[in-house]
């Protein structure tokens, strides 16, 4: 028994491995021996094999599914890049307000159904609002009440409002002065804005500019919109500025 | 398992981080050091089988029958280690096993003495081994208890005499006695393969 297992683990010296092959070459019942105990050995391998197959198999599924988790985390990280990319780009960086759906104007104010249009777009980058204002977009500001100014000034006017309107402030006067500016009435609105100044100047120097441009006042109008555009930190400096793009077209 | 360890093979080859220490592994038949072997060779087995046009499922297949010739290949001492990597020589038998795996898919009307000629000797020793594998295993369900359990445990499963004593995995209660027994069930296994040769051509 001991000269098969050397043999048959290579553990024989060259003179006694031919010595032994000699005799299983002479004797069938050494060399049935011979295959049984190969058969065994092939057995013990394969039963080996078998297990380590199955370990493959159970580590190759394991990593299937981490690279199925990793292609899921990395494509939410890719989606996430490109939501905080794209709020970086379109969002101006100096307007940190909240952006709220609230009515433009009071809810007791009567306004015409044709003139009414949809909700406010939910997130929509005030640059554009003021670069591609939309007639189609919901404006409660009534064209006839402003029937004196010209059609590209209502426009400006209307977007500008609508953009001060999506950072709304608490302020009663503020309140008072959008008011006024809906109802068509900007002079009116002027005493509001200068009481408002006593509280936020830095808003009511807005709202005055946009009572110039309802007033038809360009000039004077462009004049406070390029302070505000110059004062560093001032919440609507993007807004001036883009507004002066307009007013320069 | 960790996260890590789904994408390497690091952590299952730790053990084995030196050639030496692999085929250490491998001339125990440790399942841990096959294992390392075949998922370091995979990447490189997939393109061989890839490279012959054969279906990637049999890249599986591919590997199982090189770890049956390389595992044969060091039980009887054809291969030993001279300081090099095993994979190399892993994937060596590997391409043999898929030149031959493509050959047995092709249909051809090469004559037989051809067809012997290019046959891998590596590859007709398998056959001629799983042959005989599957002889022995008839005759071990012929041969009865408890001579196939005192054979199985030794031969197939690996344990030592103590252990089996020890485990109370058969009736005999020391290794000597157990040792007796399994050189008797020996003769017997042999006499009934003897008897059976003719009709089951081992």
């Amino acid at each position: 028994m001991e000269e098969f297992d050397k043999y048959l683990s290579g553990k024989m010296a060259a003179d006694d491995r031919r010595r032994f092959e000699q005799k299983i070459a002479d004797d069938p019942a050494l060399q049935t021996e011979l295959r049984v105990r190969e058969g065994l050995r092939q057995i013990r391998l394969e039963k080996r094999s078998g297990e380590v197959a199955a370990a493959r198999m159970d580590w190759q599924r394991k990593r299937a599914w981490g690279r199925i988790l990793l292609g899921c985390v990395f494509a939410g990280l890719v989606g996430l890049a490109v939501v905080v990319w794209f709020n970086t780009v379109k969002t101006p960086p100096n307007i940190q307000e909240p952006v709220q759906e609230t009515p433009f104007m009071e809810p007791s104010q009567p306004v015409e159904k044709e003139e009414v249009l949809p909700e406010e777009k939910e997130v929509e980058p005030k640059r554009q609002l003021i670069a591609e204002a939309q007639p189609q977009a919901e404006r409660p500001l009534l064209r006839s009440a402003y029937e004196d100014l010209d059609a590209a000034s209502f426009q400006l006017l209307d977007s500008l409002l609508a953009l001060t309107h999506k950072s709304p402030k608490t302020d009663g006067n503020w309140k008072k002065a959008m008011l006024l500016f809906a109802e068509g009435k900007p002079m009116e609105a002027k005493t509001a804005i200068f009481e408002l100044e006593k509280t936020d100047a830095a808003e009511a120097k807005w709202l005055l500019s946009l009572s110039q441009l309802a007033l038809g006042k360009i000039e004077e109008s462009e004049a406070v919109f390029e302070s505000i555009a110059r004062t560093t930190g001032h919440p609507r400096q993007v807004a001036a500025k883009a507004a002066l793009e307009k007013l320069k077209e | 398992m960790s996260l890590s360890e789904w994408f390497t093979s690091g952590s299952l080859c730790k053990r084995f981080h030196t050639h030496e220490l692999l085929y250490e592994g491998l001339c125990k038949t440790d399942n841990a050091a096959i294992l390392c072997l075949q998922v370091r060779a995979m990447p490189s087995v997939k393109k061989i089988v890839s490279g012959y046009g054969l279906p990637t499922e049999k890249a599986d297949e591919i590997i199982n029958s090189t770890t049956l010739v390389f595992l044969q290949k060091i039980e009887s001492g054809a291969y030993q280690f001279r300081g090099h990597d095993p994979m190399t020589y892993f994937i060596e038998i590997a391409k043999r096993q898929a030149l031959m795996a493509t050959r047995s898919l092709k249909k051809t009307v090469q004559p037989l003495e051809d067809l012997l000629e290019t046959a891998d000797p590596d590859y007709a020793e398998l056959l001629r081994r799983q042959e005989a594998a599957e002889s022995v295993r008839f005759l071990l369900e012929k041969l009865g208890q408890p001579c196939a359990d005192v054979i199985r445990l030794y031969h197939i499963d690996g344990y030592s005499d103590e252990e089996v004593v020890h485990q109370k995995l058969v009736k005999y209660s020391t290794p000597d006695s157990l040792k007796m027994k399994r050189s008797d069930c020996m003769k017997k296994l042999v006499q009934l393969a003897t008897r059976w040769k003719n009709s089951i051509n081992i």
